[in-house]
């Protein structure tokens, strides 16, 4: 976007080729999982590639991002969030599932299974005082809790 | 002082303002940015919080949510004829260039809607498990998203017809075109974190 208008050069050839752009970055994704092409690893960078690629996409040909013709402050604030985006997902995600690992370590540490329970399965009742009553009465070794590992 | 009489003058003032509006939404859609990606970050560590109820590998189908992918993505491209449209100053082709966007969107809700409906008549509601209460909670705040933007589209549509492509209408209509952009991107997001994920991983 440039302004309140759209840019002198839009037409619709450019909104089809944002279209047809689109669509290939939709089908190869849809594709390699509908019919398991690939093994999960490698699919996963399929689907995240094709989602990276298709939001620069999107934003060129139908947002008309354009480092020339759109205003200095509308890209700062883009980027910006972009940056804040990154700070808080890859925080929380870095924070949960390391949390994720520990408990899986006090789990094993309750009940000599390695991942018996994980950190979500709260059905599980009293959990935090098991644990504290574990630290007491445990049979295991403060040892083995550090060197269990995290399945 | 003979400047404000200027037509050249008042359009540029105008300009001027659109500008503004544009700038002000834009920064509307960055901070909804935000909640969206904080919904996609809660929805991912919760994903494996399924309580002993269903994953996403039993509840989604993956033809479903390309056909709501390809619906958004069509209607997106209307949207763009709809503005050129404007900006070519054909009333008619702004109509229906929106009226055919609608008609998308509402597609894609329905398709939703009926995705929600199956999975809680089916006991996977949001209440069933934290990764239905993530998925419900992110995938029904766009939906609550796309539903509003159709309003508008509603709304605007009558704006058209009543008060026709005054600089006003079109610099709403433009802001519009940006939201209804914007929310195509975050189901490109849903898309590729929670439909192609899901199905993959069981």
């Amino acid at each position: 976007m440039s302004d309140a208008a759209l840019p002198p050069t839009v037409d619709r050839c450019r909104y089809l080729v944002g279209f047809a752009l689109a669509l290939a970055l939709t089908v190869v994704p849809f594709a390699t999982v509908y019919w398991a092409l690939l093994p999960a690893g490698a699919a996963l960078a399929v689907i995240a590639l094709a989602a990276v690629v298709q939001i620069v996409v999107q934003l060129r040909y139908f947002l008309h991002i354009d480092f020339r013709r759109t205003p200095r402050e509308n890209l700062m604030a883009l980027f910006f969030a972009g940056f804040l985006i990154l700070v808080m997902v890859g925080g929380s995600l870095w924070i949960m599932f390391d949390l994720h690992y520990r408990h899986r370590m006090d789990a094993a540490a309750v009940h000599g299974v390695p991942g018996a329970y994980g950190v979500y399965d709260i059905a599980e009742p009293m959990r935090a005082d098991r644990v504290s009553q574990s630290a007491a009465t445990s049979r295991i070794s403060p040892a083995r809790i550090v060197t269990e590992p995290a399945t | 002082m003979t400047d404000i009489a200027a037509p050249s003058a008042i359009a540029a003032e105008a300009a001027d303002r659109a500008e503004e509006k544009a700038f002000g939404f834009w920064l509307y859609l960055m901070s909804d940015a935000m909640i969206f990606a904080l919904l996609f970050a809660t929805y991912v560590v919760m994903m494996s919080g399924t309580a002993g109820g269903p994953s996403g590998h039993e509840l989604f189908s993956l033809p479903r949510a390309f056909a709501e992918t390809m619906l958004l993505l069509v209607s997106s491209t209307t949207f763009g004829f709809a503005a050129l449209a404007v900006s070519a100053k054909q009333r008619g082709a702004v109509l229906g260039w929106l009226l055919v966007t609608l008609v998308f969107g509402l597609g894609f809700v329905t398709l939703e809607l009926q995705e929600f409906t199956g999975m809680i008549a089916a006991g996977a509601g949001p209440d069933r498990s934290g990764f239905l209460s993530a998925f419900f909670t992110l995938v029904g705040t766009h939906g609550l998203h796309v539903s509003f933007g159709m309003i508008c589209i509603l709304v605007m549509v009558g704006q058209v017809t009543i008060k026709g492509l005054t600089a006003p209408v079109a610099s709403r209509l433009f802001r519009l075109g940006l939201f209804w952009h914007f929310l195509d991107i975050v189901w490109i997001g849903i898309f590729s974190v929670v439909y192609l994920p899901g199905v993959l991983l069981s």
